[in-house]
């Protein structure tokens, strides 16, 4: 998968544009740029430059980038991504301890007034665009009430109402997640056989009933994780000017850097494959019915 | 504990057939009503049913499905829920209402799972998949008898040796999903028996398992009611299972009760049209039978009952007055009693 | 938004498979089904909302030139920045204020949905009919086809979806069909996925078993149960995903890379709001809340389609809603009387041991 995705970046970059124009002046002359386009190895067959950028790749050189000449695309990376893991990490902590606590309550009564009130908020928190949440942070708490910073990376409260941004969409989503899980689980019959034992309702719900919709709740947090790592805190980083890796990721792709942007596509897809492997390794933790392959 | 609540209750003179002596019914369900409100309309699964459980006493509930057998167990167990809801009547433990009074919600959390346990019919769903066995069955001592994990350890072991489970202690460390059916069983009734109840409510213990599990789990729970002299309410379809281990039997039909009576006496001589059709409907290995006759007709419909007997549109002696009354639960012997305006004579 | 929000819907989708399920699409005639859901409309007060939202959001796009106050193009430099009409300052002129170039926010709004419900259906139309076709394919025909083709729905789901997506639409150049392209060829799998599964159920249902063996073509037997079976699950999986889309396509024109920059796209004008954000709160505010409520009603039409596609959720949902009858006072004086009187009496005897248990009787 990680090659795939390489492969499709590789060529979509150099079949549909000439990556050349990006780098050179525009008045640059004719004999300017092919001058750069062989220095940069771009004059020679396609398929002779991914075998080029596939031997780089495996001695550990992901190449130069060509919007900050002379800075290796690994070196930008290991600059930028931990700061977006800060922000994924507290955005989606915030969202799934949130989610839980609020997706059991709802599912206690379901269609009562507390379920209907609840469900509406997470719809209504799903159905904002994530820009839409964040520019209304920054009007709210930043403009108007002045208590936090408007954007930028430093400071810890500047990772407040980005961390916050990210969060809320996806603390609906799994909210209703939590919600229909517990619901399903508290229809059960081992539900039923445990409130015969005498067991009190509170017990039940939180023992037996979070477990089990453990998994679905698994499944959906490390589809968040994975979401956010593969390029979605992109519209959280531009709003917030958080110079993470989804910004620069943008960046990438409007100068047309393509070897700084493969070497992102390129790690947001190890990072997918990691937080899959975590998520199965939880999977085997609370289902021991599981066995991992 | 049990002892001390008995003292302080009157002894409740409704005393049906046999029981002359004083001290309430062990369990006492009076008038039961349970409704289902269902936007096709309100479903009567339960209509105003009595049943009286004495001490060592077992008592068969047998009736066809949606004649209100596991609805009614699940109310005694404070266990209906939406769209189900108890509208009526009472049950009392010992003498004791867990419906009705300021303090019936707490006696009720205080018996269930305690005096009062129950099985349920399918053991592959009943047991948590993502727990042990042993972390299951501690649960209910730990909660009813306040035990340390210890000895909650060493009850579960005992009950599970109890119910023939080899290796008891290494069990305990184990998954549902290692256990078949059977051996699931086994955990659930050994579970239910962890406080040492007085009356086990058992929802087609044994529908769901195989012939052979089948006589298997019946021959245990004899055991269980023999050496422990345990109440059993025995809730089936099955009339064979009736016949080996109760002693008495309530019939079921579209939410009523149509025959009580001592259960080889209703077997020998059903004194309900219904009670007759479901026993020749039934295959028996003791007695020759020519053919098996299934009942005509359906079940009634339970959001607009008859208003008379449930069972006239189905009965072959139904007159105009079991179309238009409903029969009451009467006694017609001594040890009989029979809803039906045309009953059988029985002795 | 792109592929990895694809999940969610997913998930969604596979529980809406679950639950209308194999078999349920015979279960009534559609005019039964249409008649129920219209009549559980009337119970279902957000769903209510999210339907008449729509409804006039497509009349507003429709006849858009009709309505709207102003040109959505028209700059008036003398009315620059003004705030929304019932704001001090502001001109009933603008209802909702004008931008930095003093064109009228109403008017841009009412314009921008149009491309938003374009760009949607269109997406839906695209995605869906290549999706389901190859879904189709896949679980019909098995074998190599399936493997290469869900391979590829895998594969692509797995994929860092928004930058590819972003990547695409930068390489082709902003406007309406590029977003229009780089959505559909990005969400085609979660149709995929689904189709398959009906087909594969279908599959193995008793009728098509049968057809096989009374030496029916099971082909003919299939397609005439497969269509069927997908319009529930497919119904409710189009409509999550036009709201994912107008999401996906409000982002895209928001980061710069979706529609061009004279088209007119709620996602668009907040990103052109943005600069004004410390002095003109209206100007991100306004198309913001818009996109908010028309995602929002997308949705509650979803969760009113999956209710009622739940019959035990219904019922669930009519008990809730409902005042139930409290337990009965116990109607049953024989006993009653016989009890109180046995009762006083043992109290009268002076039987010791009446405790607190006492008061415990009859309600």
């Amino acid at each position: 998968m990680v090659v795939a995705a390489s492969i499709v970046v590789f060529l979509l970059t150099r079949l549909f544009t000439d990556p050349v124009d990006f780098v050179v002046p525009l008045e640059a002359t004719e004999e300017e740029r092919a001058a750069r386009e062989a220095e940069l190895g771009f004059d020679r067959p396609i398929i002779v430059q991914f075998g080029d950028y596939i031997a780089g790749l495996a001695r550990g050189d992901f190449g130069e980038s060509l919007w900050q000449p002379g800075r290796s695309t690994i070196d930008i990376i290991g600059q930028t991504l931990p700061k977006t893991l800060l922000l994924v990490a507290a955005g989606m902590t915030l969202a799934i301890a949130l989610a839980l606590p609020i997706g059991m309550i709802a599912a206690i009564r379901p269609g009562g007034l507390l379920d209907r009130l609840l469900v509406t908020l997470s719809l209504a928190g799903l159905s904002m665009p994530q820009f839409f949440v964040g520019l209304m942070l920054i009007i709210i708490f930043a403009v108007r009430l002045d208590w936090l910073p408007v954007g930028g990376y430093g400071d810890p409260s500047q990772l407040v109402l980005p961390a916050v941004a990210l969060a809320l969409p996806a603390l609906g989503r799994l909210t209703m997640v939590v919600r229909s899980a517990m619901i399903d689980e508290l229809n059960s019959q081992y539900v039923k056989a445990a409130r015969a034992k005498g067991m009190a309702r509170r017990t039940v719900i939180a023992k037996h009933a979070l477990r089990n919709a453990g998994v679905q709740v698994l499944t959906m947090s490390g589809w968040e994780v994975t979401r956010a790592l593969a390029g979605f805190t992109v519209v959280v980083e531009k709003v917030f000017a958080w110079p993470g890796f989804g910004l620069f990721a943008l960046e990438a792709i409007q100068r047309r850097d393509l070897f700084l942007l493969s070497t992102i596509v390129l790690v947001a897809s190890i990072l997918v494959v990691v937080v899959n492997v975590v998520v199965d390794i939880l999977y085997k933790w609370v289902d021991p019915r599981i066995t991992l392959s | 504990m049990a002892t001390a609540d008995r003292a302080t209750t009157a002894p409740t003179p409704d005393a049906p057939t046999e029981r002359a002596d004083a001290g309430p019914a062990l369990l006492e369900v009076r008038d039961l009503r349970v409704e289902f409100f269902t936007r096709r309309g309100v479903v009567k699964a339960v209509r105003d049913i009595s049943i009286t459980i004495e001490r060592g006493q077992v008592m068969g509930l047998v009736g066809e499905s949606g004649s209100g057998k596991s609805v009614t167990a699940q109310a005694i167990m404070g266990l209906t829920e939406l769209p189900g809801r108890v509208t009526g009547g009472d049950v009392r433990w010992k003498g004791i209402s867990l419906l009705r009074g300021p303090k019936a919600d707490e006696e009720m959390r205080r018996v269930r799972g305690n005096e009062i346990a129950m099985v349920f019919q399918d053991p592959m769903t009943s047991l948590n998949p993502l727990f042990t066995i042993g972390n299951q069955m501690r649960e209910v001592t730990r909660r009813h008898l306040g035990y340390s994990k210890r000895q909650a350890t060493e009850r579960a072991v005992e009950l599970l040796d109890l119910v023939g489970l080899s290796n008891p202690r290494e069990r305990l460390d184990q998954h549902p999903n290692e256990f078949s059916g059977g051996m699931r069983q086994r955990v659930l009734i050994a579970m239910a028996l962890s406080c040492e109840p007085e009356l086990l409510i058992a929802d087609e213990p044994t529908t769901a398992l195989d012939v052979t599990i089948q006589a298997q789990i019946l021959e245990l729970l004899a055991k269980l009611k023999d050496e422990f002299g345990l109440s059993v309410l025995l809730i089936t379809h099955d009339l064979g299972v009736v016949a080996g281990m109760c002693d008495r039997v309530s019939v079921m039909y579209g939410g009523r009760i149509a025959e009580v009576g001592g259960a080889d006496d209703v077997f020998a001589d059903p004194a309900h049209p219904y009670s007759r059709g479901l026993l020749r409907s039934t295959p028996r290995l003791d007695e020759r039978q020519a053919r098996l006759v299934s009942i005509e007709g359906a079940p009634p419909d339970l959001v607009n009952p008859p208003v008379g007997c449930p069972y006239a549109p189905r009965c072959l002696s139904a007159g105009d007055r079991c179309r238009e009354e409903l029969p009451e639960l009467l006694p017609i012997s001594e040890r009989r009693t029979v809803a039906c305006w045309h009953p059988f004579a029985a002795g | 938004m792109t592929t990895r929000e694809l999940h969610d819907i997913e998930s969604v989708a596979g529980h809406e498979l679950a639950l209308t399920g194999i078999g349920r699409g015979e279960r009534a005639s559609r005019t039964t089904n249409m008649r129920l859901l219209l009549g559980e409309l009337r119970h279902d007060k957000a769903g209510l909302f999210g339907v008449v939202f729509l409804v006039l959001l497509v009349l507003a796009a429709i006849f858009a030139p009709l309505l709207a106050p102003h040109d959505p193009g028209q700059q008036n430099l003398v009315a620059r920045l003004l705030p929304p009409g019932w704001v001090e300052g502001g001109d009933w002129e603008y209802p909702l204020g004008t931008d930095g170039l003093g064109r009228d926010v109403l008017s841009r709004l009412i314009y921008g949905a149009r491309v938003s419900l374009l760009v949607g259906v269109a997406v839906v139309a695209f995605a869906g009919i290549i999706g389901v076709t190859l879904g189709v394919l896949a679980g019909y025909r098995g074998g190599r086809t399936d493997r290469i083709i869900m391979r590829t729905v895998d594969t692509q789901i797995a994929f860092p979806g928004l930058l590819i997506a972003i990547l695409l639409a930068s390489l082709i150049g902003p406007s309406v069909r590029t977003v229009i392209l780089v959505l559909a060829v990005n969400g085609w799998m979660i149709y995929a996925r689904m189709a398959r599964g009906v087909v594969l159920s279908v599959k193995e249902t008793a009728y098509v078993e049968a057809a096989e063996i009374i030496g029916c073509r099971p082909r003919r037997v299939m397609f005439t149960h497969i269509l069927p079976n997908l319009a529930a699950p497919l119904s409710t999986l189009a409509v999550l995903e036009f709201a994912r889309i107008v999401l996906a396509e409000a982002a895209l024109s928001f980061l710069g890379v979706g529609v061009k920059r004279t088209d007119i796209s709620w996602g668009l004008d907040v990103a052109i709001g943005q600069d004004f954000i410390f002095s003109a709160w209206w100007l991100v505010t306004m198309p913001g809340v818009l996109i908010s409520l028309t995602v929002l009603s997308v949705n509650l039409v979803a969760s009113w389609l999956r209710i009622v596609s739940d019959p035990a959720e219904r019922e669930k949902r009519y008990a809730a809603t409902r005042k139930l009858p409290k337990l009965a006072k116990m109607a049953a004086p024989p006993t009653a009387r016989a009890n109180l009187a046995t009762a006083s009496a043992v109290s009268a005897a002076g039987v010791t041991g009446l405790g607190p248990g006492a008061s415990d009787g009859d309600g």
